[in-house]
């Protein structure tokens, strides 16, 4: 497991929200650790490396589906996840 | 024995069921802000059930969440129940396991199990309970299946020793160098102490620093963070859910099944803005507009005043009074113009209760359909220029109904500054159903006049708004809400909620009412009332209203819906014109909320921002009756004001 990866150092494979569309599925890769309090939230909801998400709503707020939990995130919490394909 | 777990999953139905007592209960998460206390009896055993705050981890985000936390190390229940929603037991077992590393006697419940079934997963509890060490039980608490095997597991419990899952070697060696340093109380168990102490929680490292052999257990946690980039935190999380999935592999199955792709759909237009804001505006003017405003302020306030009260009731009382006392102080006192039965009881009980009954009721119906989280979605970007997000709209919204109710629902915003700006914009900008109806009732006449009210409130709410976010510092804490599924409401549990809302308003504010009428009536009788009102006369006057309204301001001041209940007397004696109903309805809406809310503020906020919030509301609700009065004199010809 990978725990590295903070935003910055996007490889071409590394995706971050905004790159994805509704409907779109992925796996989380890395999460930013900069920030404590995001880490807590997305981390309660099962947002960690090797989660598999499918992004249902990107306007006016991202809504992804992790399991069978709808999550709703602004983009300033949603862009510290980095996801892969 | 303490109900304990993640936000909406039941708790608050499950105590209800075990106490027969009754707590809110909705779908969405946050619903429960404080503890409450009641008593299970099985087979003559007396248990004391707590209903907690939900928490997600043991590291706690909001006020709420230390609530519940503190009530866990604090009281250190004989036993804790963890409920878990069932569908999601993923994410649910990481609060199971840091239960069970605070050494605290669990029992799982998970319940909903009846959606997770649907959805087609199947869970092996009998395996569960082997890998976890403690009882697992199954239920719907809404349904009323399971309750009862839970009590069973209640009264067989017995601690035994938990299956402990370890993290990585060196973070287990530091673990239990750290815990074998600690001397102080933590009022848990060494080991959870020393895993929220490497996971950076503030409260611990605060005590820790007493320790006398802190520097030493520093520089272990240093060596450890160390070795990986400073993230432990991180790094112990990825760990708990790599032991979680291992538990899951063993014990869950799931079968992709046809689940009911309706709600799916219907959840999916409330929640995107092309369709969800139609929708908004669709459940405002129904559910706001129609229902509370045309039918439960006007038609059902005018028919129990005039069809019950002043038929029936009134005369009855009158007559009861005057043939029993000849005492003429009495009399006022009781059925005069500030009298406890005819200004109190029938403002308290007439007026006001029919128009909170109705929004109580439309309240109950959106919070358990599901429909607040998806609110919350939709308006995030909005508050965000507010120094909110979203998640502030579901106080904001209650303050529809009673702003007391809604300040202390203010607790499950994140941070100081943004309970403090949603506390204020309460204050000020929002009108509660009791108030909203009368002022409704009383400029409903004019269209125009509701138009410019509506209008002036809400700019008054976007430049008030904006301000405070500018002059206070920080900025919005990110917004993250679990949109719970769309659930058919269930009828028992609407009215259920709606009428203890009812009572406990009504029994709040019904002594407010009459000590009100009393004040007023001993002003009335020894004339400090007309001297109060000729000093407030000078503030009228640049208000552009007759002298008389100052008797609506000071009703005001005891409750807000009390004094535009003032008003709605002076209105229909024809006492104001449009112009000046709308001046009034106003500054009004404005002015301070009432003492019941007042109260709740300093409790929650304190003295010192109360008092600076209270002194700004007068002033901005005064200065904008008196802009609005001058647009009006200004304008006056244009549109007949």
């Amino acid at each position: 497991m990978e725990y590295g990866a903070i935003r910055g150092d996007i490889l071409s494979d590394k995706l971050l929200v905004t790159a994805l569309r509704p409907g779109d599925k992925a796996k989380v890769f890395a999460l930013n650790v900069l920030n404590k309090q995001h880490l807590h939230k997305l981390a309660v909801f099962g947002i960690l490396p090797g989660t598999e998400v499918e992004v249902l709503q990107v306007k006016p707020v991202y809504v992804l589906r992790i399991g069978h939990t709808d999550l709703a995130l602004d983009q300033e919490i949603a862009q510290s996840i980095t996801f892969i394909r | 024995m303490a109900l304990v777990g993640s936000p909406n999953v039941g708790k608050s139905a499950i105590f209800n069921y075990l106490t027969s007592r009754y707590v809110t209960v909705s779908n969405y998460p946050g619903t429960t802000v404080d503890v409450s206390r009641g008593e299970l009896k099985i087979e003559g055993k007396k248990y004391e059930v707590i209903d907690t705050p939900g928490i997600y981890a043991l590291i706690p985000l909001t006020d709420e969440e230390r609530v519940t936390r503190q009530l866990i190390f604090c009281e250190q229940p004989d036993l804790v129940v963890h409920v878990a929603d069932a569908k999601n037991i993923r994410r649910m077992l990481l609060l199971t396991l840091q239960l069970l590393d605070a050494g605290l006697p669990v029992i799982l419940n998970l319940n909903m199990i009846d959606e997770s079934q649907k959805l087609g997963i199947r869970i092996n509890t009998r395996r569960l309970s082997d890998v976890l060490g403690i009882p697992v039980n199954t239920s719907s608490a809404v349904k009323k299946y399971g309750l009862d095997t839970l009590k069973k597991e209640i009264v067989l419990y017995q601690a035994k020793e938990p299956v402990r899952l370890l993290f990585s070697d060196d973070i287990e060696q530091a673990i239990t160098l750290i815990s074998s340093l600690l001397q102080n109380n933590y009022n848990t168990t060494d080991r959870m102490a020393a895993l929220l102490l490497l996971q950076g929680d503030e409260v611990i490292l605060n005590s820790v620093s007493s320790e006398p052999d802190f520097p030493k257990i520093i520089a272990v946690k240093r060596q450890l963070a160390a070795r990986y980039n400073d993230n432990l935190d991180y790094i112990l999380t990825v760990q708990r859910q790599v032991m979680v999935d291992n538990i899951i592999g063993l014990v869950m199955n799931y079968t992709e099944t046809n689940k009911s792709r309706s709600a799916e759909k219907i959840g999916r237009l409330t929640r995107e803005p092309i369709t969800g804001i139609p929708i908004l505006i669709l459940v405002l003017y129904f559910g706001l507009y129609m229902f509370v405003g045309q039918f439960g302020a006007g038609y059902l306030v005018d028919y129990i005043d005039e069809n019950i009260f002043k038929k029936v009731i009134s005369p009855l009382v009158q007559a009861f009074i005057y043939q029993h006392t000849s005492v003429e102080w009495l009399q006022s006192l009781i059925v005069g113009e500030y009298g406890i039965f005819s200004l109190g009881f029938r403002y308290a009980a007439v007026i006001i209760l029919p128009i909170v009954g109705t929004f109580f009721l439309a309240f109950a119906i959106l919070e358990d359909c599901g429909y607040l989280p998806r609110l919350a979605l939709l308006v995030d970007r909005l508050f965000k220029n507010f120094g909110l997000n979203g998640r502030a709209v579901i106080p904001l919204t209650l303050g529809l109904g009673c702003g007391t109710m809604a300040v202390m629902v203010t607790r499950t915003l994140e941070s100081r500054r943004e309970r403090i700006l949603a506390t204020f914009l309460l204050s000020l900008t929002i009108p509660c159903s009791a108030q909203l109806g009368l002022v409704l009732a009383i400029i409903s006449g004019n269209s125009i006049s509701v138009a410019i009210w509506a209008m002036f409130v809400g700019l008054v709410f976007i430049i008030v708004g904006w301000l405070a976010a500018r002059l206070m510092p920080g900025g919005p804490s990110a917004f993250y809400m679990e949109i719970p599924p769309l659930r058919m409401p269930i009828w028992s549990n609407i009215i259920i909620k709606a009428y203890t809302r009812m009572s406990w308003y009504f029994i709040e504010i019904l002594p407010v009412f009459i000590i009100t009428s009393v004040l007023l009536w001993i002003g009335d009788q020894s004339g400090i009332l007309s001297s109060i009102i000729a000093a407030t006369e000078p503030a009228m006057t640049l208000l552009g209203l007759p002298k008389e309204a100052a008797q609506a301001f000071l009703l005001g001041f005891f409750r807000r819906d009390y004094g535009a209940a003032g008003l709605y007397d002076m209105c229909t004696a024809g006492l104001l014109n449009d112009a000046q109903l709308l001046v009034a309805a106003i500054t009004l809406t404005l002015f301070v909320p009432c003492v019941a809310q007042l109260v709740v503020m300093v409790k929650e906020r304190g003295i010192f921002v109360s008092m600076i919030m209270i002194l700004l509301i007068i002033g901005i609700a005064f200065s904008a009756g008196m802009g609005i009065h001058w647009m009006l004199t200004l304008l006056g010809g244009i549109w007949g004001y």
